[in-house]
């Protein structure tokens, strides 16, 4: 027999989920939990068990192939690095005021990438086996510096690599020579927009026009190279947040579907600036959940195909052992072994986030420089804070297999990555929304169903989205 | 429909039977294992090979430059084994089965020839990038020439595919290595229903389940790619939706489970009123199947299904599946704006007792 972790769902006579180390989970009734406890399963449990995948091999009582299969495909496993996030200059031409990045002024001096720096970056990026090399330029602004960004790309492309190039900038201005950058077809942009043009003009443009102009920008983008080309991000102040309708037909109106909702970060100057950050969790879930209850309403009313992208993506991990390509959510979370960030001063940082800490407190978040390279002991250090599997919290959580694992928002949060994870700001967020899918799933509504099928991108509505067990 | 095989004359019987590929007229470009053309009209072409010359008749003209064909003198017939414009090749390995499923579509014979040596000379000609289809009778019967004919390409031609169509009865433990070596294989593995009884008694083995489960568990441990098929027929049309179940919970490995449309030829011709589903009347079982295992992000394709006989959101499921050689439309086709993309009927689909829907789109 499998060993099975269970929740309480509050849904429906049949209202506990079980789930096994491979991540495949059934709904049943606590009748069945007593039978479990007690090993006092029926012939009906037991038939229930096998027919589904969740006893091991009929022969040998060993898990079988199939849920071996399913607890490997559920750890993420890094092969290279192929993602690099590289920051060109700190400066900035705007002062938002929980800046995400920290920055420095437009014209301040000695923020930038020397010439040496961005040949030992080159030399670095071409290091890497991969065919295809995905790169991510982050700021402070760095179309202030298209020149060395262009020079990257080329460089890249010229040893025979295909490059995938993303440019997070706020598009308030969309040069000509941006312009001829997006021309070539491998360059994408990102941006953010707040959700409604005053609260992006509070938080980060300082007048309307400023705003009008970004919009505008987004906008051109999308006519003249595609919708595929430009996607956008809103920051949220859960203390002053926009409404979720205003938000949801901003983005339709930009042509967005999918909306990434995130919290003001609580690294870099927003920490200091804003007590929302510290304080406003609560806040902050209920906003959340607002905005999808929104969203559900209005794909099923109005035919619309809105999702919130972190959501979504939990909701086809619990289902989905393969599941593993996105960075905010996986497990292990190795850090420095498929990505890394390049800072402006050469310095090598894990995640954006780690540049933050370092940047922001007196913690050395480093793991390595431009012309060294990685300092693997650093790297390895780290690698241990990567996996959920063994931590004393989640080892008895029924989420586990699902969800993942931020030592770096610990160190950022509680100066500490041995936060009990209950206690962490990652677990609670993780929680609220897998406590929210499952009750979901349990026992959807008309509503909820339409969206739960659109989102794990099926062609119609399934009977039942979970494996149930009848008693 | 194309000919696979055609008349052969103008060669001594007695010489035995050899592989060439069929060339241009251009001498100088030869290698040793080209036929060259040496004339031809729009009935016959006149090949010379080595020290031996041979006429094949063809049909109105049809392309067969650069053709892998088996020249059997003694049986009068040229085999178009490699076609080079086609990615439907199929070579028979064997007509002996263990199995004698009761839609078999290629009934098993008794006798077998062993042409192991000639289908390692044809693979080694096939064109660049091709995928081979190595099928039955059950070739696994030959397993030990068979993985030394696949592993031999693996080295010799890396840029080849094959696809194995076995019944998955025979693969031990000590297979397990070369399993896992083997990287230019599909294995394609028929599974019928999710319990033992019935689909032992479609295949008309006691025991077969079983075995076949062994066989998985091999295959899956040693991370071979797999295409689940399952032929639908009114036996298993019910129970598909318990067979989605039974695939992600016990086969999560598998790289696509293939649900097929009949195809009426061999037993299934003789039952065809007996076995035929006609999914254009109950699609149900066909769509909660689906929806379950697409939940789970595991790949499903219907393959012999026309489109017409879908409901529209399930068509992207829908591939164009019947080979090119025994592939015909209906005359409803002729209208529809979906013939690129359907997969039509097979040559030998009955006129009656057939969908009740057909209708252009
Ligand atoms: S972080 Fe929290 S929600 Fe996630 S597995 Fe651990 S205990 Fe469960
Ligand atoms: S009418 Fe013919 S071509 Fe059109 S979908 Fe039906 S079978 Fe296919």
């Amino acid at each position: 027999m499998i060993p099975l972790r269970f929740k309480d769902t509050s849904r429906g006579d049949r209202d506990l989920i079980f789930v096994d180390d491979g991540g495949q989970s059934f709904l049943a009734s606590q009748s069945f939990l007593n039978r479990y406890v007690f090993q006092n399963l029926n012939e009906n449990d037991v038939d229930f068990l096998r027919a589904e995948g969740f006893a091991g091999c009929s022969n040998t009582g060993q898990p079988s192939v199939a849920n071996a299969y399913r607890f490997a495909q559920r750890h993420h496993l890094p092969n290279t690095i192929d993602y690099f996030i590289l920051v060109p200059t700190l400066r900035c031409n705007l002062a938002c005021s929980y800046c995400q990045v920290s920055r420095v002024a437009e014209n301040a001096r000695g923020f930038d990438w020397t010439d040496q720096i961005a040949d030992d970056a080159i030399k670095l990026i071409c290091t890497t086996g991969a065919p295809t090399v995905k790169l991510e330029f982050q700021g402070g602004e760095p179309t202030l510096r298209l020149d060395l960004i262009k020079r990257v790309i080329d460089s890249v492309e010229k040893t025979g690599r295909n490059v995938e190039a993303v440019i997070c900038t706020n598009l308030g201005e969309l040069s000509s020579d941006l312009r001829t950058l997006l021309g070539r077809g491998n360059v994408y942009i990102s941006t953010s927009f707040d959700g409604s043009e005053k609260k992006h003009t509070v938080q980060r443009t300082g007048s309307a026009e400023a705003t009008a102009r970004t919009l505008k920008n987004i906008k051109d983008v999308i006519e003249n190279f595609g919708q595929s080309r430009v996607s956008a991000l809103p920051t949220i102040d859960a203390n002053s947040p926009p409404d979720p309708d205003t938000l949801i037909d901003e983005y339709l109106a930009l042509g967005m579907n999918s909306i990434y909702l995130r919290p003001i970060n609580f690294q870099g100057f927003a920490r200091k600036k804003h007590d929302a950050a510290r304080t406003g969790q609560e806040r902050w879930f209920d906003y959340y959940l607002a905005v999808v209850r929104r969203m559900i309403e209005r794909n099923f009313h109005e035919g619309k195909a809105l999702e919130e992208f972190y959501m979504a993506h939990c909701l086809r991990r619990i289902f989905r052992p393969r599941a593993n390509g996105h960075a905010d959510l996986r497990n292990p979370n190795p850090l420095g072994l498929d990505y890394f960030v390049i800072d402006h001063d050469g310095r090598l940082f894990p995640s954006d986030e780690a540049r933050m800490i370092d940047r922001t407190g007196d913690v050395d978040m480093s793991i390595g420089d431009v012309h060294s390279g990685l300092d693997g002991s650093k790297v390895l250090a780290l690698s241990e804070l990567a996996l959920n599997d063994f931590d004393p919290d989640c080892i008895h959580c029924a989420y586990q297999p699902f969800c993942g694992s931020d030592p770096i928002d610990s160190i950022s949060r509680y100066g500490r990555t041995d936060q009990p994870r209950h206690d962490q700001y990652f677990c609670q967020q993780q929680t609220m929304i897998f406590d929210f899918l499952f009750e979901m799933l349990a026992q959807p509504t008309a509503e909820q169903a339409y969206t739960l099928a659109l989102w794990l991108g099926l062609p119609a509505i399934p009977d039942t989205f979970l494996k149930v067990h009848h008693d | 429909m194309i000919e696979l095989q055609l008349p052969l004359e103008g060669i001594d019987p007695y010489v035995p039977d050899f592989v060439v590929r069929l060339a241009g007229p251009n001498h100088e470009q030869l290698s040793d294992f080209d036929a060259a053309l040496v004339a031809q009209d729009s009935a016959l072409s006149i090949y010379r090979y080595r020290e031996h010359q041979f006429v094949i008749r063809q049909q109105s003209g049809e392309d067969m430059l650069g053709d892998v064909v088996l020249v059997s003198p003694s049986s009068k017939t040229v085999h178009r084994w490699i076609r080079a414009g086609s990615q439907h090749n199929t070579l028979l390995i064997t007509e002996r089965c263990d199995q004698l499923c009761i839609m078999c579509s290629q009934p098993p014979k008794k006798t077998h020839v062993d042409q192991f040596e000639y289908f390692l000379q044809a693979c080694s000609l096939a064109p660049a990038n091709s995928t081979i289809g190595l099928s039955g009778g059950e070739p696994t019967l030959y397993k030990q020439q068979l993985f030394e004919l696949l592993l031999a390409m693996q080295s010799h031609r890396p840029s080849l595919k094959f696809h194995v169509l076995t019944n998955g009865q025979h693969f031990e433990p000590s297979d397990t290595a070369t399993l896992a070596q083997l990287r230019n294989v599909v294995w394609g593995i028929p599974l019928y229903a999710p319990d033992p009884e019935l689909h032992d008694k479609i295949v008309a083995k006691s025991g077969a389940f079983a075995r076949l489960m062994a066989s998985f568990e091999l295959l899956g441990a040693a991370g071979a790619a797999i295409e689940l098929r399952t032929v639908l027929t009114k036996h298993n049309g019910g129970v598909l939706p318990n067979l989605a179940r039974f695939v992600v919970g016990h086969l999560p490995f598998i790289d696509v489970w293939a649900i097929m449309q009949l195809e009426a030829t061999g037993f299934a011709r003789r039952a065809w009123r007996d076995l035929f589903f006609d999914n254009s009347v109950d699609f149900d079982p066909i769509k909660e199947a689906i929806l379950h295992v697409q939940t789970y992000g595991q790949d499903v394709a219907l393959y012999n299904f026309p489109l017409c006989t879908v409901p529209s959101s399930f068509r992207g499921y829908a591939a164009r599946s019947i080979s090119d050689w025994k592939n015909r439309f209906a005359k409803a086709c002729d209208l529809c704006t979906l013939k690129n993309d359907c997969c039509g009927f097979f040559e030998w689909h009955p006129d009656d007792h057939t969908y009740q829907e057909i209708r252009a789109i």
